[in-house]
């Protein structure tokens, strides 16, 4: 058998509840950005909505548009837009856009939306990737409240993204958000939605929890931080990536999954994986298969690269130390070649 | 669907030169893995079949046309096909100093121009390529500032100069290897690993892509 990416929602419910019940009174918004974080958007981001997510940050215009062709009214954030980005197709599905500059808006308006498109500003507060700098924020504001003037925009939110790099430098882009609104609101700007927490503030920073959170890899049962695991916060891994004995030789074992799956190679030497009731070292990862040291196994046995960890098996987490990484690489990264099995 | 720009250009005149150097080399099959090593398992199929070859390796799954057969020990035939190129998303003048992405790990030598990449891990680029590996736009090439993200990373490109839309080539043949070096992953292994937002174009240049 081929590798299978098990995803439990009773897992998924559950972070997004204990998540949603950590933001309150804030509101939940949940990034389903990167197909769920590989773990299936179309599947997920109801289960989200059911859950006490009230909106959902999907990234970029394109997912947006799937999640509104597959039936999803609530509210949709995207942020990433190109030249070619299609900011039409984006009011018609009323998806609330993230602006960073006054190119961005002049393309909005020069899509003739037909109707105010809700638009929620974007500061830079330190981390240097979107976001208009403090020099440029006025300017922006100020475009942006003339497009609201003209029946293009409605100017509805203000928000930033946040570094994680320590508590001093997060309490500064809090600082720097609020100092920004100062700003816009002298200008004449009033934001009904102030946002700037993802997982990790939306945990541990609740004075940047303000009108709403946009948690991501905490949903999905990892953890945002390097000294807790998710496990330990409370949370649930929501992907188990599994696959069986394909043969066997002395000593050794050849199983179902590769880096054609997504497998982090990167990984090795320290990489395991559950079998037979006990951690085996990963020996070498080819394409579709691997081979794990591994003694009394048979062919069709099946074998856990990483799950909860309840039983023993690696995590998620556990991969990332292995492969220098996080553990959102490690579950976004599984193949879309790797079916995924929902259970509830 | 119009989005962002992420793009893996392939080039059908590498791919045939590549096939027709191993056919002359008297290799008979060709590794079709992995979705031909992200580059499209249908296009390699037909690409090989039209210089000859009836064997080819496959991944479970994979199923292959009458008259064609699975054999082991086939040959890779990608060197040198795939580009991968992203969008610049914004454009900013940092002094020196300035401290970029998470954990800002990363700061600036000196006053510079850096543009905001929309291509993240999420599309296949190793984590581990954060604030070594190099990408490059309008012909200047430049360092990626900081950590990788899921769906965008930021390229420092010095006294450089960029435009929001203009083009980011991140692997071309030499840079893949520098990527796959940085990831402890082989070329084949970065490529199978495009994500699935990256559309996939081939180009039928009749002569080499630069
Ligand atoms: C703007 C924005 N908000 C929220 C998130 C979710 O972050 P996390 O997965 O750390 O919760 C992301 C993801 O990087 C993001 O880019």
């Amino acid at each position: 058998m081929t590798a299978r990416a098990i995803i439990d929602l009773d897992a998924f419910r559950h972070n997004v509840r204990v998540l949603a019940a950590i933001a309150a009174p804030s509101a939940t918004m949940l990034a389903v950005k990167a197909n769920a974080y590989g773990h299936g958007m179309l599947e997920l981001a109801p289960i989200a909505l059911e859950s006490g997510a009230s909106s959902l940050a999907v990234l970029d215009i394109p997912a947006a548009l799937a999640l509104r062709e597959a039936g999803v009214t609530a509210p949709l954030f995207a942020w990433l837009h190109g030249l070619k980005s299609d900011f039409g197709a984006a009011a018609r599905a009323g998806v609330e856009l993230g602006v960073s500059s006054v190119h961005e808006l002049e393309a909005i308006e020069a899509a003739r939306p037909g109707h105010p498109v809700r638009v929620h500003l974007k500061i830079d507060t330190g981390l240097h990737r979107n976001g208009a700098s403090p020099e440029e924020w006025p300017a922006l504001v100020t475009a942006a409240l003339a497009a609201e003037k003209r029946g293009a925009v409605t100017v509805f939110g203000a928000w930033s993204h946040l570094a994680d790099a320590s508590e001093e430098e997060d309490a500064a882009a809090l600082a720097a958000l609020h100092e920004a609104i100062a700003v816009a609101e002298a200008l004449g700007a009033r934001f009904s939605m102030v946002h700037l927490a993802a997982s990790s503030a939306g945990i541990r920073m609740p004075e940047a929890r303000l009108d709403l959170v946009r948690f991501g890899i905490a949903a999905y049962g990892i953890s945002p931080f390097d000294d807790i695991t998710g496990r330990e916060l409370g949370l649930i891994a929501v992907m188990t990536l599994v696959t069986t004995v394909t043969s066997v030789e002395a000593g050794a074992a050849t199983i179902g999954v590769g880096f054609g799956d997504g497998l982090a190679g990167g990984a090795l030497p320290r990489a395991e994986a559950w079998a037979g009731g006990a951690r085996a070292r990963i020996l070498s990862i080819g394409v579709d298969e691997s081979v794990i040291e591994a003694h009394n196994l048979s062919v069709g046995d099946e074998v856990v690269l990483f799950g909860t960890g309840d039983a023993g098996e690696p995590t998620a987490e556990e991969w990332a130390n292995w492969a220098d990484s996080i553990g959102d690489e490690i579950v976004v990264r599984i193949a879309q070649r790797v079916e995924r099995v929902y259970t509830d | 669907m119009a989005g962002l720009l992420r793009e893996a250009r392939l080039s059908a005149f590498r791919l045939r030169s590549n096939l027709r150097a191993i056919a002359d080399s008297g290799a008979s099959v060709v590794d079709l893995r992995a979705d031909a090593y992200g580059h499209g398992f249908r296009r390699v199929l037909d690409e090989s079949r039209s210089f000859g070859f009836t064997k080819f390796q496959v991944s479970p799954g994979q199923t292959l046309p009458p008259g064609a057969m699975t054999a082991p020990d086939g040959v890779p035939v990608y060197e040198g096909v795939l580009t991968l190129v992203g969008e610049v998303v914004a454009v900013k003048a940092l002094p020196a100093g300035s401290r970029i992405s998470y954990g800002y790990t990363y700061r600036t030598v000196a006053d510079s121009t850096v543009a905001l990449v929309g291509l993240g891990y999420a599309d296949g680029l190793p984590r581990l390529g954060s604030s070594r590996a190099t990408a490059s736009t309008g012909g200047r090439s430049g360092t990626v500032a900081g950590r990788i993200a899921m769906d965008q990373f930021v390229l420092d490109l010095g006294d450089g100069e960029a435009t929001v839309g203009d083009e980011v080539v991140v692997w071309d043949a030499d840079r893949a290897q520098e990527w796959s070096a940085l990831a402890r992953r082989s070329t084949l292994d970065l490529f199978a690993g495009l994500g699935h937002r990256v559309h996939r174009r081939w180009l039928d240049e009749g002569q080499a892509s630069t």
